[in-house]
């Protein structure tokens, strides 16, 4: 099974578990965007990103309340 | 008074209706009748409201924009009209009332005139999907008026109206203004109340004004914030450049912004480059943190009505978002600290950031890419690098016209500030006016400078 394959079924197996069919408009559409947006989503599911810190008292109308140094 | 009101500034506008010089209803039929005589191939009026707006204009109070029209994205609720956020309907059950927006400008004393078309479900930078048909740039009626506001931008650039409002929840404000050539504002995150807004829901999105020059939106910004953004002298400030900002760039967009950072160097600001640490993964982070951000809100049954009224592109993109994985959520929030805390280091230094708000003009309609020295990308890719960060930080953020291609399509140079300093933004953009003669901000595109009707008042 190549590539595009593996992704077709992935996609109609994993949003049928939603009770959601594909067709292939729909495929087409997210094969292209999977071109697009998939080297970078793996470059940020590969990054090691332990050393930031979350920020649990999160508000974005305001600066972070701690900056601890990196 | 001999010129069409509408090409008056909304400062004009207002003051000539506060004196006596300008009658607010013959101001009123004048925008409706520009609407329909310059609208057609533009395609930035979703829906127009002679009746309410009449009515409205009846009602209104004395205000900084008593009698002056205004134009409102898709996405705020109006008392007689729900928002259909470019789409055959909204999924949210956000129904006709009072939204904040809606509130503020009554309260001014505005006559909201208009409903402006907008990318679909605002999942787009380009707005050439939208159940209204594809908004066009007045530079190029063949092109993109931007998204998702790309029709507050258009109308605004086309002199349809002077100030409209639109949302920003991933540069969704700043793309269309510089596509079309005006001066958009996207507030700090959370200064207007979120009511009657359809992604009022969303961590990244906040309303704000689109106007033709900085002074304009200091004035309906003011309005829809509920209180007067103070101005101060610029030439005092210091101008942070991220260097990964400006990369990859139209040659033409790259040398307009750099000139405009000249100019602004020239002029007294201290000029610093600076790093922002996790801007490569900026892109992702703000698609995802934008796919996932609505799904809770969606109603299941309004998304079930309107799932085949969507066009092709949006219904597909609304079943891919639900295969983004939980981790990648999780690591989209580290980069958001990540690069939260690299801003707030980055404003310990500088006090306003700058970069080209798009790397490229607007695309054309039946295909919305660009062309960079990297290769040919989606315009939406390559935009989001551009416009995500001050959507994951929540700071205010503006886009102001520095400059046109060779083509005539206009380049925007986008500023960023700290949060709840909104003002430093239009600081340092009246300040770029004065040293550019307002040929940016006064250029008329293709489209207005075609033989305009005359305002009843003036024949």
């Amino acid at each position: 099974m190549d590539a595009a394959e593996q992704f077709d079924t992935y996609v109609r197996l994993a949003l049928a578990r939603y009770g959601i069919t594909v067709d292939e408009v729909d495929l087409a559409v997210m094969r292209a965007a999977e071109q697009v947006y998939g080297p970078p989503l793996d470059a940020l599911l590969a990054a090691d990103l332990s050393d930031v810190a979350p920020e649990h008292d999160f508000d974005p109308s305001r600066a972070p309340s701690e900056a601890p140094a990196q | 008074m001999t010129e069409h009101p509408q090409d008056l500034t909304l400062r004009e506008q207002a003051r000539a209706i506060a004196e006596g010089e300008l009658d607010a209803t013959e101001l009123l039929e004048a925008t409706l009748a520009r609407i329909d005589e310059r609208d057609g191939p533009l395609r930035s009026i979703a829906e127009r409201f002679p009746n309410e707006a009449a009515r409205m204009l009846a009602e209104a109070p004395d205000g900084p924009l008593h009698g002056v029209p205004i134009a409102v994205k898709d996405m705020f609720a109006l008392p007689w009209r729900a928002p259909r956020d470019g789409a055959a309907l909204n999924p949210f059950g956000v129904g006709p009332g009072e939204s904040a927006v809606y509130r503020r400008l009554r309260d001014a004393g505005a006559v909201i005139v208009a409903v402006t078309n907008m990318h679909e479900l605002g999942a787009g930078s380009t707005g050439h999907i939208s159940a209204y048909g594809p908004c066009a740039t007045p530079w190029d009626v063949t092109r993109c008026g931007g998204g998702s506001s790309g029709g507050s931008a258009s109308a605004v650039g086309a002199r349809l109206v002077a100030g409209a409002v639109g949302s920003d929840g991933g540069g969704s404000i700043r793309y269309p203004a510089a596509y079309c050539g005006v001066t958009g504002l996207k507030f700090t995150w959370g200064l207007v109340p979120p009511d009657g807004y359809t992604h009022g829901f969303a961590s990244m999105g906040a309303p704000g004004p689109l106007c033709r020059d900085a002074e304009d939106t200091r004035l309906l910004g003011g309005v829809l914030l509920g209180r007067p953004l103070a101005s101060r002298r610029a030439t005092t400030l210091r101008l942070g450049i991220p260097s990964a900002l400006w990369r990859d760039l139209d040659p033409e967009v790259e040398s307009a912004c750099r000139a405009a950072v000249d100019r602004l160097a020239e002029a007294g600001l201290e000029v610093r480059e600076i790093d922002l640490e996790g801007l490569e993964h900026v892109v992702t982070a703000t698609v995802i943190r934008l796919g996932i951000e609505g799904v809770p809100d969606a109603k299941e049954p309004l998304m079930r009505e309107l799932e085949p009224q969507l066009s092709p592109i949006g219904r597909a993109l609304g079943k891919y978002r639900l295969l983004l994985s939980a981790a990648a959520l999780v690591k989209v929030d580290r980069v958001r600290a990540q690069l939260r805390r690299a801003l707030a280091r980055a404003f310990a230094d500088v006090d306003v950031i700058a970069c080209p708000t798009v790397p490229a003009p607007a695309p054309p309609i039946e295909d919305p890419a660009v062309e960079l020295p990297s290769g040919r990308v989606p315009a939406d890719f390559a935009n989001v690098r551009q416009g995500g960060l001050g959507n994951l930080a929540g700071t205010p953020a503006a886009s102001v016209p520095c400059g046109l291609t060779a083509s005539n399509l206009p380049i925007g140079l986008q500023l960023l500030a700290p949060w709840r300093e909104d003002e430093h933004l239009l600081d340092v953009a009246e300040l770029l006016e004065q040293l550019t003669d307002r040929r940016h901000v006064e250029a008329l595109p293709p489209l207005a400078r075609a033989a305009s009707a005359v305002a009843p008042s003036s024949e």
